[in-house]
């Protein structure tokens, strides 16, 4: 197996998660605000994802560059070395593009673990407490 | 020398720190959260990792400014700090990021919005 089929399995698994912990946030916000139509869950999901991609699109394109800069550090003062026959041989400065893969997959996890460990009660506390912060997420 | 990839990952992470406990973002936050978040964010990487390694992708090299521990064959006992610290940078860059977005759309210093109310 390749690099970057090794790369896109976990990717796969970090998109799943990812989308689990939107269905779940979605599902359970409109439980607190008492919505139940599937239109309006629709609806509540899509404000999720437009509040939460900014946050992993930041989080990645910076840790990206960052990337480019010391992995190939890493790999100048050889820390790591691949097999050159496993790899694209892609590179962005010398890291390999497929390690790019890793802070996409950080950039997935973070915010998703976060909401999916976020204590339902506090959740709901929130919503009733700063109804003027749920103004901003609603994206206006 | 043999300490200074793991000393600068140590030294990147305090500043990271520095910013969380300024910013109340992740720790400062909610310390038990973000400490699962990041061990299994972090364990999802080095299992990642440990597949490349058994594949033959990954290789360690012979670089004199690691410690020269290993934790398994081609695993350095660096591997996981660096894993650490790249989820806890994507964590500090991607909440500021968000407390920065309310405090722009709330038109108040970022300093003003409450930790929470971000999920």
């Amino acid at each position: 197996m390749t690099y970057l089929t090794l790369c896109i399995a976990f990717l796969a698994v970090s998109l799943l998660i990812a989308a689990w912990a939107l269905t779940r946030a979605g599902r359970l916000r409109s439980t607190a605000d008492h919505i139940a139509a599937p239109g309006e869950r629709r609806a509540e999901r899509a404000r999720l994802l437009r509040r939460w991609l900014p946050v992993a699109a930041v989080g990645f394109l910076s840790v990206a560059v960052l990337t480019a800069v010391f992995d190939s550090l890493l790999i100048v003062t050889d820390i790591i070395r691949y097999d050159s026959t496993l790899i694209s041989g892609i590179r962005i400065g010398l890291a390999p593009i497929e390690d790019f893969s890793y802070p996409l997959a950080a950039a997935m996890l973070v915010p998703s673990l976060w909401s999916l460990l976020t204590p339902t009660a506090s959740r709901v506390d929130r919503a009733n407490t700063f109804p003027e912060q749920q103004q901003t997420g609603a994206g206006r | 020398m043999a300490y200074l990839y793991l000393g600068s990952l140590l030294v990147a992470s305090g500043c990271l720190c520095l910013i969380d406990a300024r910013w109340r973002l992740f720790f400062w936050r909610a310390p038990a959260r973000a400490a699962m978040v990041t061990v299994l964010a972090a364990w999802f990487l080095l299992i990642w990792d440990l597949a490349g390694i058994g594949l033959g992708i990954f290789l360690r090299g012979s670089s004199p400014w690691m410690t020269g521990i290993d934790l398994a064959p081609q695993l350095p006992l660096e591997e996981p700090v660096f894993l650490l610290f790249l989820v806890y940078i994507v964590a500090i860059i991607g909440f500021g990021t968000r407390r920065m977005l309310d405090a722009l759309a709330l038109r108040v210093p970022a300093e003003s919005l409450s930790p929470g109310g971000d999920e």
